[in-house]
């Protein structure tokens, strides 16, 4: 186990740095500059621009001085918005993103799973229609629009909920529903149908030949078995979430890393671009790894290979 | 079965526990205990509020509105005095004496023309490769060419100087018509030695700061708000009725719409285009006019291509310099036809120079001074196709010609507009539409037979445009014309305002109508929402916000 868990770290550094070569080439080969701007500058005064930020220098003697950098953890300043630093900024909106995150991936699960083993188990037809209508919608209506129409109808008709940033937890209840849609519906459709499959093992059949009451061979033979695919998904879901949603971020106005790196990009603010890529890098790499670890937990079938 | 149940509730309890411990500070827009409060939407995050280097327009939002200069704009763009009590310029039009306004710091302090020599030489110390507009110094203000980036001790040949408490003076280097608008640039303004140290700007984000404006800051996020308060010891306080501002930093511009209707916000500085026909006739909309910005085609019309930034080699194209051909597709653009097609309404207007409305010019507005003259460039197709004719070009021999932009709405509908109506006159035109900086790259480097441009104004003076196309303002040399750059240079040195304007119209008609160096098209302005009610917001033709007298309902 312990074997395990260090050689998936060093993978994951090892990940880390093709993703931060690989980023930082890609991201000099784009034209561009972060200094243009609409109006014509001095050319003398771009070239001194270039030169104080070191953007003179050949691209592979930037990437060296940028590696150095990194190992100290020194992200550098922002190009884009002279004394702030990279760090300062992750620290600063990472928390915002992440707590986001995980609050609409735990709806997520709670929602989708219940709704799933209710469309799963009922008898009635039009519970089970009117959950897989719902999970469908889920799938194919894009968040934007899901946002602006809860913006509009919570927001502007009703007045309910309030719109800007996230300062009270009635602050928190449209953009969460907002990014939890989509999870809740591919959550709630993969219990239902792996619940379906599960009820007819021969394992079910034989544990009710038994005489085990219905809902306890439901709860302790079936969903157990059921939820296995879903814990597999909510990892990478959940990991998703947590990097931040830029639609989502921008419309309700959360000062997350969603909508940082959008602006870097746009900004060519190269320093702010390859942090945020090395911080989503940790993220996901962390996220996944966290995720085989609960798997191996819940599942015993599944070994860690000596 | 337990287990899964149990990093559930792990799940749901870490989230709590963060969402606990996230920002506790009490929220914006409550006006309770009838304090005023006035609440703003601002389309960006705002730099450092540093005067020397903030220059942007959300930053100018917040730094107009704590720091005072000698000058600032009135609604049409003349400078009106503010922490300037009277001056006089010397017969030569290269000194300047101002008597500076009994007034002092928000810390009780007199502000003294020894405040005014550290702001511009703090500027000038900042230098123009950290802060473009320290140029607005060093160009104009004699012996400062060369102290860009110096130490201070090496800037006593820099003629600004104190000659007492309340009196400051400046000499130029060369007179300047419109030095009074340059005075409203923030480069310009007085900083204390004591809390604005050199080459470093972070200190300005501070709320134990002296200000000179009629607000202080109270907190400072640049990613979420920023909240100022009234300063009690600003010279005009007493008139002063807002305790407090709060900007709200919004870069969507349908959350800015939404969350005005709302309620949450009584100010959305930025919001879609198509409010100005939802809101058309309610007294919730409003316009910045005149709202200084042109827009226009600028045409490469040397064939350089040899700009120094960006890596994209273009390709010359000689076709373009033959100004008859230029003509023709001056002649076919149909401004009115594009203006429909737009759809902004009163929003926006055929533009037929360089210099957009909201310019002052000898006796009134540039542009109309101009206008009624005469329109530099006129649709007219039947000239058009005509010269094109005569050019040997038709429907079965059409001129091929790149036009680049970025990707956006609004610009790309415009390109479809031209690309329509040059078509008439033979003219085959590759649209080429990049992201906003490759598109920036490519136009300073001359990558481009065709681009388009717009630009707003940072003095108000006609000069702003057109010494755009002076040559050794140009990265390409896409325009290098001798005649042009005498018409400037002299224009410059001309201290008689109505003589010079007379020359700075000439230039316009020789850049625009003789040898159409660009194409002009439409100017515009953007539409803002105020809750009803509310007056006393100052504005300026640069965009400029003045919250000092503001009166709430």
């Amino acid at each position: 186990m312990i074997r395990y868990i260090i050689k998936r770290v060093l993978i994951g550094v090892l990940t880390l740095f093709i993703l931060t070569t690989v980023t930082f080439f890609l991201m000099k080969s784009i034209p561009g500059n972060p200094f243009t701007s609409e109006r014509f500058k001095d050319p003398a005064i771009l070239a001194a621009m270039n030169e104080k930020y070191g953007l003179d220098k050949p691209v592979f003697e930037q990437y060296i001085i940028y590696l150095k950098n990194v190992v100290k953890l020194d992200f550098g300043e922002m190009y884009s918005r002279k004394g702030f630093y990279v760090k300062d900024v992750l620290l600063e909106a990472a928390p915002v993103t992440i707590r986001l995150g995980l609050m609409a991936g735990a709806f997520a699960l709670t929602v989708g799973i219940t709704l799933g083993i209710v469309a799963a188990l009922s008898k009635k037809k039009w519970i089970n229609n009117l959950v897989m209508v719902l999970a469908t919608l889920g799938v194919s209506v894009p968040s934007f629009l899901l946002a602006l129409m809860l913006m509009i109808v919570f927001g502007v008709k009703f007045k309910i909920f309030p719109l800007i940033g996230l300062k009270t937890p009635l602050h928190y209840v449209l953009p969460v529903l907002a990014l939890s849609f989509y999870p809740i519906s591919y959550t709630s459709r993969l219990t239902r149908s792996s619940m379906i499959e599960v009820l007819k093992k021969d394992y079910i059949t034989l544990a009710r030949s038994k005489g085990l009451s219905w809902v306890s061979t439901v709860v302790k033979h079936g969903l157990k078995n059921a939820l296995l695919p879903v814990v597999t998904y909510a990892g990478p879901m959940i990991a998703f979430l947590m990097t931040g949603s830029f639609v989502i971020e921008n419309l309700f106005t959360i000062p997350g890393i969603g909508s940082k790196m959008v602006s870097a990009i746009g900004n060519r603010d190269y320093s702010m671009i390859m942090g945020l890529t090395i911080f989503l890098g940790i993220l996901i790499i962390s996220a996944t790894l966290i995720s085989d670890l609960v798997v191996a937990f819940v599942d015993p079938r599944v070994k860690f290979k000596k | 079965m337990k287990k899964v149940w149990t990093l559930l509730s792990v799940l749901v309890i870490l989230a709590v526990l963060l969402a606990g411990c996230g920002d506790s500070k009490s929220s914006g827009s409550s006006a309770g205990s009838g304090e005023k409060v006035l609440t703003v939407a601002i389309g960006g995050e705002p730099l450092n509020l540093d005067p020397a280097t903030g220059n942007d327009a959300v930053t100018n939002y917040i730094v107009a509105n704590i720091y005072e200069g000698l000058f600032a704009y009135d609604t049409v763009g003349n400078p009106v005095p503010k922490l300037a009590e009277s001056w006089t310029v010397s017969d030569d039009g290269l000194v300047y004496t101002f008597k500076i306004k009994p007034a002092v710091w928000s810390d009780g302090v007199e502000i003294t023309a020894a405040d005014f020599v550290y702001g511009v030489k703090r500027s000038l110390n900042y230098g123009a490769a950290e802060t473009y507009y320290s140029s607005l110094i060093s160009d104009y203000v004699a012996g400062a060419k060369d102290a860009d980036m110096a130490p201070l001790e090496d800037m006593d040949d820099v003629m600004v100087v104190a000659l007492d408490d309340k009196t400051l003076e400046i000499t130029l280097a060369a007179p300047c018509a419109y030095f009074l608008s340059l005075l409203t640039q923030k480069t310009y303004f007085p900083l204390r030695a004591d809390v604005a140290p050199l080459a470093e700007s972070t200190w300005a984000n501070s709320k134990d700061l002296p200000f000179s404006g009629a607000f202080k800051i109270e907190s400072y996020n640049p990613s979420s708000e920023v909240v100022l308060v009234k300063n009690d010891a600003w010279r005009d306080a007493d008139n002063v009725e807002l305790d407090r501002i709060i900007y709200l930093v919004m870069p969507d511009q349908q959350a800015q719409l939404m969350a005005f209707e709302n309620g949450e916000i009584d100010f959305a500085m930025s919001v879609p285009q198509d409010t100005v026909k939802t809101y058309d006739g309610k007294p919730e909309l409003f316009i910045i006019d005149p709202y200084v910005i042109d827009y226009f085609v600028t045409i490469n019309a040397t064939g350089d291509v040899t700009g120094t930034t960006g890596e994209q080699a273009g390709v010359p194209n000689p076709v373009l310099q033959d100004v008859e051909i230029r003509r023709a597709l001056a002649f076919a653009v149909n401004r009115e036809e594009l203006l429909t097609v737009l759809d902004a309404g009163r929003l926006q207007y055929a533009l037929y120079g360089i210099v957009p409305k909201g310019i002052p010019g000898a006796t009134g507005d540039f542009r109309e001074e101009a206008d009624a003259v005469e329109h530099l460039i006129d649709y007219d197709l039947e000239a058009a196709k005509a010269i094109m004719e005569a050019k040997g070009y038709g429907p079965n021999n059409m001129l091929k010609l790149t036009y680049k932009t970025n990707d956006s709405t609004f610009h790309s509908t415009v390109a479809q507009v031209l690309q329509a109506q040059w078509k008439e006159i033979y003219v085959d035109l590759d649209i080429q539409m990049t992201e906003l900086r490759v598109f920036f790259d490519a136009r300073s480097q001359g990558n481009f037979d065709l681009a388009r441009h717009a630009n707003s104004a940072d003095y108000m003076d006609p000069m702003i445009y057109l010494n755009m196309y002076y040559s050794a303002n140009l990265d390409a040399k896409v325009v290098n014309d001798p005649i042009y750059d005498s018409m400037i240079k002299e224009a410059e040195s001309m201290l008689d305002p109505v003589a010079r304007m007379e020359q700075l119209h000439a230039a316009e008609e020789y850049l625009v109508k003789e040898m159409v160096y660009i194409i002009p098209l439409i100017g515009y302005s953007n539409p803002e929402l105020l809750r009803a009610g509310i007056t006393g917001i100052g504005t300026g033709p640069d965009g400029a916000v003045d919250f000092a007298y503001v009166r709430l309902p």
